[in-house]
């Protein structure tokens, strides 16, 4: 670790990997962790609507969305993706789409034989001369016309298609102009391809249309494109890119087709989302119930700093779970959660300030009084107060960065909004009725009295305005140099006002979290932690021979973080002596459930909870615990 | 003469660490459990494809969590040693599983013709891939742990920078977006942003803050087995969602919040209709039929931007049908069959400074203030009709993706110079004093009157 200084890694590696003070990471510890069990806690109001099988987002569309939705690659080169087939978006023209190519036959061959009216309609319309439009329009129509013809008039068509000067002023169908150039067999082939084509399509009239339709409307350039589609002839670097034959393949792709309206060839593996959730396929209420109280007690051990190296990644995994799960009831502050968890994992949030630093002093504690004299430098060391620790800073630092990040991005994006130049932004964000206080009569009249005085209120909006741009753009840059402190108090005014005005309160305690992280560890230490000599003084003797009396002058050396106990390993007599005694404040010497009364009363980091030792049963059960 | 013991060495410092058989039991435990788990499955013929439940899954998922979880204990016991890294790398691929290559041409097929070997339920596939990416994860650490310092250090600030690269793509996300961003995010930044949920863009109130958007939701019931169109024994219940007297239940309003969240979620539109020219004809055609309908049952078209709001496919596919399904399943009544959910979205429109102040700005006259909560402030849009199971009744509906007004007509009565003889009149005759609700009338079923809203 010391070697860094002077390693190649140079300036970046002493930013990112100086040993630092874990009581930041400490402390954001305990706040995430409570944020975090108070939102889990309000989903169990909710846990069903949110998370169950029949929420919001149900089950089967969420595993539907993860599983198959699209992302299609764009390439890296000029060239454009060309889609094998397009639908219409309204479902129910979709829908008569996807059924018209769902009942062409399995068979290319025999599909060709059905479409060959359409491949001659497409090649002889690829001009975009007006001709050519009439033509394609009028073979579109020609086939709406043939669905309702008589057999009679079948027959009728077709003698006179067999003219060798070919007029159809008399024909109950009308013909494009290419068919009157065409030869007598030709024209009748033409029939009969029509009225193939006929029996593709549906019987109910208004699919038809919606077909038709879509038939006519097709990108013209892509026509031949939709023909090779359905006859099976599409082939695409190597790979048939068509209508399936087989069935199996052919549902596939045409369901694919009708949910996400690409084809799911050419989608490839490019499907789906690396979301990962417990709530994508539990269904049974107990276990849901199981699940999410086992998830409570991971947050509130996490948050405790217990076994934080496993329930910190816990924690994290869980509150992604909830998150993969519900992305619609997201927004900002699941963000700023995720974004805590994650770099509370990778650095030591339990080193201090936790459950996991109170043992660790305790087995120090046991080390030391237990060492005979000998010296234990990792005990002592660890009984001075956490150790600084490389990775400490690199979350740190972490954070630091990314709320760079989400500042600069915050900030730079309003830049967008007019709102922002006008300085109407402010007052968008004081009247919104569902977010903001319109809804208390008193705010309503404080707003109606402030906005007589149009000076007043363009000041206002002015500079609050000017004060989150200013704060938001300026932050990222700012943070980095001696106006930190500066920079840190507008963060926090800023979030209070969002807090306040906004009613997103959770949100608001996030970013206090996120912003401790340019908190130097001192500061937070001598404020929330216990400065090294405050507190009383007292004397512990213990006879370091006995390993009960050494177990309980460990755990009160553990509790004594102020260093305010002096221990004597007070060895006497020939046999070992279990019984330790404290000498308090006031002189006076006690022993058994007394000692540990005085302890709970004048140990600093006791004194919080010393109101714990009035609960009927505790000092009986301190004893049986400790002995006398 | 002193003598001066050396310093202590750094990892004099360091607590001794716990005795590496005690790390490979409780590691090799956790492997274990994930093997029953393994075992389990095949034991019990679950299915190997696809994604069927099976009786077998709760069991081996909670095998295989417990195996993952006592390996990663492991792993915490002894952080720098890699045979508790190697447990844990071998719970989480053990759990994700095993394979063979699916044959040639099937890969683009939703589930992949070939079977799939796993700790892990195949029905519980996005649990495996946790395992998965857990196991690869670990395995890395397993080979950290062999790394000297520097390389430990370089492989972080490698890390670094991919992290902030695909954090700096988030960002950059929102349109419009750089060519250079879609092409990192979809080759490179995607799966890890979204499994980590880091893929924020970070974009609060930008552009402009923007109005909230509420859900209101019209539930009908018929008596069980009664026929679709009998109008004697139609039930019909109005839901505002969300509903701050309702909603904000928990001391921070999170549950309100959420809420608002969820319905903000539907206000994604098509930047511009791209059907097909025929289907906007008749949408235009249909629309003009509806404003001429006899017997007050007229819906006439108000000057509003936009009056049609097509949603994206998104909303239109997905999140509209599984808001019927949940709603018909949540408002559910012993007897009764949810006949249809109709859900109109209404965005709430924020007043202007000078609305609010009653100043009309072209012609420099005072007008009378706008109530925040004055009904025609609400833009709603009818979302559509579905069925208990969130099927889109009828596509063609005249009305589907249309703004239907609350407006004051010249039914109505004038609005009055002052706000507070405003206020006076809703409170003694209710809003249809003033304005005309055309979303009741569509609907054909009177919508609750909310005085005040507050």
């Amino acid at each position: 670790m010391t070697d860094q200084r002077t390693g190649f890694l140079g300036a970046v590696g002493r930013f990112f990997f100086s040993p630092t003070d874990p009581t930041t990471l400490g402390l954001m510890r305990i706040m995430t962790g409570l944020i975090v069990l108070y939102t889990h806690a309000a989903y169990s109001l909710d846990l069903s609507n949110f998370f169950g099988p029949n929420a919001w987002w149900d089950q089967q569309q969420g595993n539907l969305q993860r599983r198959e939705m699209p992302h299609p690659r764009t390439p890296l080169g000029w060239e454009v993706p060309q889609a094998t087939i397009r639908v219409d978006e309204m479902p129910h023209r979709r829908s008569a789409e996807i059924e018209f190519m769902r009942n062409l036959p399995n068979d290319p061959a025999a599909r060709q034989a059905k479409l060959r009216y359409l491949k001659t309609l497409f090649s002889r319309t690829t001009s975009s001369e007006d001709r050519s439009y009439r033509d394609f329009s009028a073979g579109i129509f020609l086939i709406n016309s043939a669905a309702r013809v008589s057999d009679d008039q079948v027959v009728q068509v077709r003698n006179m298609l067999k003219a060798e000067k070919f007029d159809d002023k008399n024909s109950p169908v009308t013909f494009p102009q290419f068919v009157h150039d065409m030869s007598p067999q030709e024209r009748q082939a033409l029939w009969d391809d029509v009225l193939a084509f006929n029996t593709t399509l549906p019987p109910d009239g208004v699919k038809q249309e919606y077909i038709l339709a879509w038939l006519e409307y097709y990108v013209q350039h892509q026509r031949m494109r939709l023909y090779q589609f359905l006859a099976g002839e599409l082939k695409e670097n190597g790979q048939d890119m068509s209508l399936p034959a087989d069935q199996g393949e052919r549902a596939e792709v045409l369901d694919y087709l009708d949910t996400w309206g690409l084809d799911t060839r050419q989608i490839g593996t490019h499907k789906g989302v690396s979301n990962f959730s417990v709530w994508l396929h539990l269904t049974d209420p107990s276990a849901m119930w199981a699940v999410h109280i086992i998830a409570l007690v991971v947050f509130l051990l996490f948050t405790l700093g217990l076994y934080t190296r496993v329930t910190s990644v816990l924690a994290w995994a869980l509150s992604l779970n909830y998150i993969h799960r519900s992305q619609m009831i997201l927004f900002g502050q699941d963000t700023m959660q995720t974004i805590l968890m994650t770099y509370l994992v990778i650095g030591p949030s339990g080193a201090a300030l936790s459950l996991d630093a109170l043992r660790k002093r305790y087995r120090a504690a046991l080390a030391v009084m237990g060492a005979g004299g000998r010296s234990v430098p990792w005990a002592t060391a660890a009984l001075a107060g956490p150790q600084p620790s490389w990775l400490a800073n690199f979350a740190v630092r972490m954070v630091q960065i990314n709320f760079c990040f989400i500042y600069f991005s915050s900030g730079f994006s309003k830049l967008k909004g007019t709102s922002w130049w006008e300085h109407s932004a402010a007052w968008l964000v004081m009247a919104n009725p569902e977010f903001g206080l319109l809804r208390y009569q008193a705010y309503e009249w404080l707003l109606r009295v402030l906005v007589e005085s149009r000076f007043l209120m363009a000041l206002i909006a002015g500079s609050v305005t000017m004060f989150t741009l200013a704060t938001e753009i300026g932050l990222p840059f700012l943070i980095w140099t001696r106006l930190r402190p500066v920079m840190v108090i507008f963060s926090t005014l800023l979030h209070f006002g969002i807090a306040i005005m906004m009613g997103l309160t959770v949100f608001g305690l996030y970013m206090y979290t996120l912003v401790l992280c340019y908190f130097p560890a001192k500061l937070i230490r001598d404020r929330v932690g216990s400065a090294p000599g405050s507190g009383r003084k007292m004397t512990v003797k213990y006879d370091g021979r006995d390993r009960t009396a050494v177990r309980k002058a460990g755990l009160v050396r553990a509790l004594d973080i102020a260093g305010q106990v002096t221990f004597v390993d007070a060895a006497t007599g020939k046999e070992a002596d279990r019984t330790i005694r404290l000498t308090d404040p006031d002189g006076k010497q006690v022993v058994g459930s007394d000692l540990y009364r005085s302890a709970l009363r004048d140990l600093v980091l006791l004194r919080p909870v010393r109101y714990v030792g009035l609960i009927p049963g505790v000092w009986p059960l301190v004893n049986v615990w400790f002995g006398r | 003469m002193t003598v001066h013991s050396p310093p202590p060495s750094p990892t004099d410092l360091e607590e001794p660490p716990l005795p590496p058989e005690r790390v490979l039991t409780v590691g090799l435990i956790g492997v274990g459990l994930v093997v029953s788990a393994f075992i389990l499955g095949l034991a019990s013929g679950a299915p190997l494809r696809g994604f069927d439940a099976h009786w077998a899954d709760g069991p081996r998922t909670l095998l295989a969590a417990l195996g993952l979880f006592l390996a990663g204990c492991a792993v915490s016991m002894r952080p720098g040693w890699y045979g508790g890294w190697l447990c844990a790398a071998a719970a989480g691929l053990i759990g994700y599983g095993v394979g063979a290559q699916p044959p040639a041409g099937t890969e683009w097929y939703l589930s992949p013709p070939r079977d799939w070997y796993a700790g892990v339920p195949n029905a519980w596939d996005s649990v495996q891939l946790f395992f998965g990416v857990f196991g690869a994860f670990a395995l890395v650490g397993a080979i950290w742990t062999r790394l000297p310092r520097k390389a430990v250090y370089a492989c972080i600030l490698i890390w670094v920078c991919y992290h902030y690269a695909g954090i700096m793509s988030a960002v950059t996300s929102p349109p419009p977006m750089p060519w250079m961003t879609d092409q990192y995010w979809k080759r490179v930044g995607s799966p890890y942003l979204q499994f980590a949920y880091m893929n924020n863009a970070y974009q609060f109130y930008s552009p402009d803050p923007g109005p909230a958007t509420e859900l209101w939701v019209l539930i009908e019931y018929r008596p069980e087995g009664s026929a679709d169109d009998a109008e004697s024994e139609r039930e019909c219940i109005w839901h505002i969602i969300p509903h701050r007297s309702e909603d904000y239940v928990d001391p921070l309003g999170l549950s309100y919040y959420r809420r608002l969240s969820l319905t903000e979620n539907l206000a994604q539109f098509q930047a511009s209709y791209m059907s097909l020219a025929p289907e906007l004809k008749v949408v235009q055609a249909r629309r003009e039929k509806a404003s001429r309908e006899s017997g007050g049952r007229d819906i006439p078209r108000v000057p509003a931007t936009p009056e049609y709001e097509r949603p994206n496919e998104l909303v239109s596919r997905q999140l509209l049908p599984s808001f019927a399904r949940h709603l018909a399943h949540e408002y559910a009544r012993p007897g009764k069959e949810v006949r249809s959910v109709k859900i109109y979205r209404a965005r709430h429109q924020l007043t202007t400074l000078a609305q609010f102040r009653g100043f009309d700005p072209t012609t420099g006259q005072s007008v009378m203030p706008v109530d925040p909560f004055m009904p025609s402030l609400y833009i709603p849009n009818f979302q559509g009709e579905f069925d208990g199971e969130g099927q889109l009744k009828d596509s063609t509906e005249p009305l589907l993706y249309w703004y239907v007004p609350i407006y004051n007509s010249r039914s109505n009565n004038p609005l009055p110079a002052t706000l507070e003889e405003y206020k006076r009149n809703i409170r003694r005759h209710g809003p249809s004093y003033y304005f005309t609700d055309t979303v009741s009338r569509h609907a054909r079923c009177e919508r609750p009157v909310e005085e005040g809203r507050k």
